[in-house]
């Protein structure tokens, strides 16, 4: 009976074994990078990707921008890495939003800012590429 | 013998029809594809280049904001599986390039072109639609 057992399971497997070859490696290029913040003379530089940071094996790093209505449209970034560093920058005026607005899923997103309360953006980009999939 | 060879090919089948029960079909209509990289021209799917059998091929466009320019800065580049590589950047003298990025999603089909003498984004398009989904 165990040696019945054993041939079933061992069996079993062989056949998931040769049905898992047949299945797509989902080898495409990628690029998931975690968020960093790293301090440079004149601005700090928050960067990485969404996909990265939500599925990263610590439960501290995020990045991303919020909009809201301050007197006109208003951008704020916001990033921490999984050290617990962060960076924070605002930014009113269309072209900020339009920028913001492109934000999903699976963006990379990248600001600049001075390493202060209330700090202005000195720029962001964001970066929508097959790359930042999930 | 004989037998021992009917129990692996049963229990094989076995272990195959265990995992697909477990792998949903998705027979709907599909239109992902490879990036394509033409002399002043690419276009390819978000879900093509990032699930691709290959790991060079990408497509994508970035968007930047920075205190120096007076509109957000656009630029598009793209990988085909080969290596060829093309990018075009345009800025915010072509408005309707952004209004169009801002559509973008983790599934679209994009194309654009490169004007050849400066290297201006032209006819940036895109295509979101259920064709497109992995």
């Amino acid at each position: 009976m165990t040696a019945s057992m054993q041939k079933l399971i061992g069996t079993a497997v062989l056949g998931l074994a040769l049905f898992s070859n047949s299945i797509p490696a989902w080898a495409g290029a990628s690029s998931r990078r975690e968020v960093l913040i790293q301090g440079f003379a004149a601005d700090s530089k928050a960067s990485g990707t969404t996909a990265g940071a939500r599925y990263s094996n610590d439960s501290q790093q995020y990045i991303g921008c919020s909009l809201f209505e301050n007197g006109g449209p208003t951008v704020l970034c916001a990033a921490k890495d999984k050290t617990g560093k962060a960076l924070v920058c605002t930014a009113s005026g269309s072209k900020w939003v339009a920028v913001a607005k492109s934000i999903t899923d699976f963006s990379q997103i990248i600001f600049f800012a001075a390493q202060a309360s209330y700090a202005s953006c000195s720029r962001l980009e964001v970066g929508n590429d097959s790359l930042y999939l999930k | 013998m004989t037998t021992n060879l009917k129990n692996i090919l049963g229990l094989a089948a076995l272990g195959m029809t265990l995992l697909t029960n477990t792998v949903p079909t998705w027979a709907g209509s599909v239109g992902t594809h490879d990036t394509v990289v033409g002399s002043n021209y690419a276009y390819g799917s978000m879900v093509g280049a990032r699930y691709s059998a290959d790991n060079t091929q990408s497509i994508g466009c970035y968007l930047d904001a920075n205190t120096a320019n007076s509109g957000p800065y656009i630029s598009c580049v793209a990988r085909d599986s080969a290596g060829h590589y093309i990018s075009c950047s345009g800025g915010s003298n072509l408005p309707v390039n952004l209004e169009i990025l801002q559509g973008m999603t983790s599934s679209s089909d994009i194309y654009f072109e490169r004007e050849p003498s400066r290297g201006v984004c032209r006819n940036i398009s895109i295509y979101n639609g259920s064709t497109m989904l992995r």
